[in-house]
Order: structure tokens, then sequence, then C-alpha cells
């Protein structure tokens, strides 16, 4: 979304302007975000997921002047993530895990029906298996930081949309095309992760 | 406190979905919420790249310096004589943050070179900004060097650098989680710094400081004293030091204990979650017997702390967790439910 670049463009000035809040502002986040994304690509090793996603800030931060805008910021930083993490398992030869696709399988068939059509049901023991989990958390980390949060706010915590609206201190009909705009590209992200491609730019 | 439980499954009805959403609301909830970092990690790496983010940011402000420099060559010759306080402002960073507000409770305010405004949770404290809490009002605050800075009611406080703080009124604790030397409180009756401990620093016409942990060096001119945990130095003026004996629990303590900032308890066990309740209050951590021990490592807990007092989130945790305790002579004995 062009206006979401147009403020993430607009962190980078002041980040290099030297402005302290700003550099929290960036901090706040997108570390946690980084974190989730190596943490899953390294086999749940925290130690790792920290060391990677420090240096994939730090990498990231030297290049703050060629940040153009044309992604967002957190897609961007995962772009640095990626990389970091390629040289960290390089280094103790070690493999990434890898999200292949899994498309195939009937029960992840019958989640991306149920997401496709809303009067399909999606039964227990799908929803009890721990691959599924695992895809989900992968398809939230593809998503910009405020679209999860606002994903989480609404369907884990149930926040009234007027909550999620003063938490992101936007108007309620802002905080209602958030959400649109957060459930079609969690979607997305969902199906891509379950066909194994690569990250895609988010809005 | 929110969505405390721990990982056994639960019988509690399923949250209403959003209808049309059903299938995406049912997936999100079995992934649960996302996982914060945990404190140390994120602490540890904002640290490294905030110091990355301001070798970049100060290399790039004076290189726009040298390239304006070259463009105006002739402006700068008349400017020659202010040249070295120019570069000192340069080289400082704006807005410099010395610590961080982790929590605020009641009226807080940050008064600056720019006005006074209300204090928030997650905002920061600037170098040369004084924080004020009225009646209603504390705060706890993490230092940059990770040490909790907690400000009882109707105290002040300036920020002077990253290591030092002027007490104006009123009384604050330091935890300094360990180290030795992180923070100095420093007040016109007397500096004190920490050796690795937990300490509280009070005006009321003199300067009191009381040590539950480690120790605190106190110096008033030439004069020095040193304060073990269980002692407190009172320095008056016109009068000498004076040294006596303080208890390390008990009400003199409890609302420095009630301002520490939330555990992050998700994904970790009730065990740490203890240890952290005893590090707070000075307790002895006990387990009934080995049972309880071994139930204490296996439960994980999950949600998040609110703002609560440490005695009512300690009823609340073990109550989700299947443990009971009791607290007897400043010993928590954590124990399984029958």
């Amino acid at each position: 979304m062009r206006d979401a670049f147009d403020s993430d463009r607009a962190l980078v000035r002041r980040m290099l302007s030297g402005e302290e809040r700003a550099f929290e502002q960036f901090f706040e986040a997108n570390f946690g975000g980084l974190y989730r994304f190596a943490l899953l690509r390294m086999g749940n090793d925290g130690e790792a997921a920290e060391e990677v996603a420090q240096a994939a800030l730090c990498a990231a931060v030297k290049k703050l002047t060629t940040y153009r805008g044309e992604a967002a910021l957190f897609t961007w930083l995962c772009t640095f993530c990626r990389h970091e993490i390629s040289a960290f398992c390089r280094k103790r030869k070690r493999a990434p895990v890898s999200f292949g696709s899994a498309e195939e399988q009937p029960w992840i068939r019958e989640t991306l029906d149920a997401l496709e059509d809303e009067s399909s049901r999606l039964p227990d023991e799908v929803l009890s298996r721990k691959e599924l989990k695992a895809l989900v958390r992968e398809a939230l980390n593809r998503l910009p930081p405020h679209y999860g949060d606002a994903l989480e706010w609404k369907y884990i915590e149930n926040c009234p949309v007027n909550e999620i609206a003063k938490r992101m201190k936007m108007s309620p009909k802002a905080a209602e095309s958030l959400l649109t705009r957060a459930r079609d590209a969690f979607r997305e992200a969902f199906t891509a992760t379950c066909s194994g491609e690569p990250e895609t730019e988010m809005e | 406190m929110r969505n405390v439980k721990h990982n056994q499954p639960s019988d509690a009805p399923e949250p209403p979905g959003d209808g049309e959403n059903e299938a995406l609301a049912k997936l999100l909830r079995t992934a649960g919420p996302r996982l914060d970092p945990p404190r140390e990690r994120r602490e540890r790496a904002y640290a490294a790249v905030r110091r990355e983010w301001q070798r970049v940011a100060k290399a790039r402000r004076k290189r726009r310096y040298i390239v304006w420099g070259i463009a105006s060559a002739a402006a700068a010759m008349v400017a020659l004589a202010f040249l070295p306080s120019l570069m000192r402002r340069l080289n400082t960073p704006p807005d410099r943050a010395v610590a961080k507000f982790e929590r605020v409770e009641g009226g807080v305010k940050i008064a600056s070179k720019d006005g006074t405004r209300d204090a928030k949770a997650g905002e920061s404290l600037l170098a040369g900004e004084s924080l004020q809490t009225l009646k209603d009002g504390h705060a706890a605050l993490l230092a940059s060097g990770g040490e909790s800075l907690r400000v009882d009611a109707e105290a002040k406080v300036r920020a002077l650098s990253e290591t030092a703080f002027q007490l104006e009124s009123g009384r604050v604790y330091v935890d300094s989680g360990g180290k030795t030397g992180g923070v100095e409180i420093r007040t016109d009756f007397g500096n004190t710094k920490d050796i690795g401990t937990q300490f509280s620093v009070s005006l009321d016409g003199k300067l009191t400081v009381r040590v539950r942990e480690g120790k605190v060096e106190l110096k008033r001119g030439d004069e020095k004293a040193l304060a073990a945990a269980g002692e407190e130095l009172t320095a008056a003026p016109k009068v000498a030091i004076a040294r006596a004996q303080v208890p390390v629990n008990g009400p003199l303590w409890d609302w420095a204990a009630d301002l520490a900032p939330a555990f992050k308890m998700d994904g970790k066990p009730a065990k740490s979650y203890l240890e952290w309740v005893c590090h707070e209050k000075a307790w002895t951590l006990k387990y009934a017997d080995a049972k309880a021990e071994a139930a204490a490592s296996a439960i994980v807990l999950h949600g998040a702390l609110e703002s609560t007092s440490l005695d009512a989130s300690l009823d609340a945790v073990l109550a989700v967790s299947g443990l009971s305790y009791r607290i007897k002579d400043n010993t928590l004995t954590v124990s399984q439910t029958e």
C-alpha cells in the first residue's frame, strides 16, 4: 500500500537524521517480527534467531540510505534476514528449516478451501495438526507487523474494531479497512506458504 | 492479567468468531498469539542495533557537513571561528535516550526544554529531562544498561546520563540485575553507587539509602560509607553519616516490588516466574517436595500479566498452574494442589 510505504520512507528519513524516537519506533515495530521469522527457520533455536535478527537489523541500518520505499520496510528487512540465515547456516554447516510445498496434502487442501469458501468447515483433526500451526505462524511472519497485530487483536484477543482503532491510532473505518487488507494478505501469505513459494512483497 | 493459562488442554468455550471469517479465525486461534522475543534477547539486540544506527547517523551527519563545507568554502572561512563548538554539536546525538518507561501508573509528567508532557509506557526519557510523579503516580524505567529504576509517588528525578540520575525529591529504587556500578543516584546530600544490588534512595530533609542485596557506596564530599544488605545509611546536613539495620523485605520495599515491570511469562516455565517473584520480594523459594518442583519446571505459562500487584499475580498464576503456596518467615513454599 502506497501510504504504508510513504510512512516507512518517512521513518527511515527520520532515522537517518538521527532522531532517537524514530529508531525506537523502527526497532519496536520490526525486531519481534524478524526474530519470529528467523526462529521458524532456525528450528526454534532462540539464540540463533536472536543473532540472525540482530545481524539483519545491523546490516539493514548500514544500508538505510538504499531503502527506496518500493516495498514495505518489513519486507525489505526480511531480505537481510534471509541473507543472514543463509550465512549463519553456511558457517555452522546447518540446514535452515524450509517450507516445502505441502499443497498436495489433503488436509492442506481442506484448509485452503475453507479459507476461500466460507461455507466449508475446518475439521478438528486438521486444526490439531502441529504442521498447521507452523504454517499459520510462518504466514503471519510474512505479513507486515501491523497486519499481524490487527489479526491477533481481532481473532485471538477478540478485540472490537473500536479498540483496534484506538490501539492503531486510527478511525474505526480505517481499522475495518486495514483488517480487510490484513485478512486478504494473510490468505495470500498462507497459500504461498503452503505451496512453498518464496515470500512476496506485502502491501 | 489476561490470557493466563498453562499448556494443558482447555475446556473453556471457544471465543466467538467473526462469522464470515470463521475459518481464518480458527486458524489464527489454533496457532495462538505470536511469541514476543524474551526481554534479555530484545535488550541485547536493541543495544547492538542502536550502536550501529548511532554510528551510521553520526557518520552521515559528518559527511553532510563536509559536503556542505566544500560547497560553501568561502562562507566556511568566515565561520571558522565557530567551528569547534559547531563540531561538538554535530557529534552529540540529539534526543539521547537514557531510559525507557516500562510502567507508568497515575500521574507522571516529563519536563523538558520544550515543555511538560504526560509520560507513557514505552516512551523514552531523554538526557536532561526530568520526570515527576504526582500523588497517585508511579513509574518503572529500564535504564540503557539494563538496570530497573522505580520511582515512588511524589518524587522528582532528572536524567543526567545513561548512568546517572539526580534525585531531587521523593524515593527511588534500583535493581541493577547483579551488575556493578550501573547506576549512580545523585542528591544534594551525597551520591550513591551500587555494587551489584537492589537498593532504595529517599530524600526528606535528609538522604536515606537502604540496601536489600549487594552493596552500595555513599559518597558525600570526602566522606565515604559502604552499606551491605540489610543496612541503612542516613546522611543529614552537618551530621556524620549514620548506619542502622533495616529489614530486606516487607512494607518498606513492597511499593517497589509492586512496580516491577510485568514478567514476560509467555513460553516460560512456572519455575522461572516463581524465581522472579522471590527476587522481587527478597523471599527464599522452597518446594514442598520433588513433585512440586518437577511440576513447576514442566508447566509452561502462556499469556501476559497486565499491570497488577505482585501478590495478585502470584495468586492468579499459581491458580491456573495447579500449584498452591504459603509464605512464612519470608520463604515462599510451593506445593501441588490436592
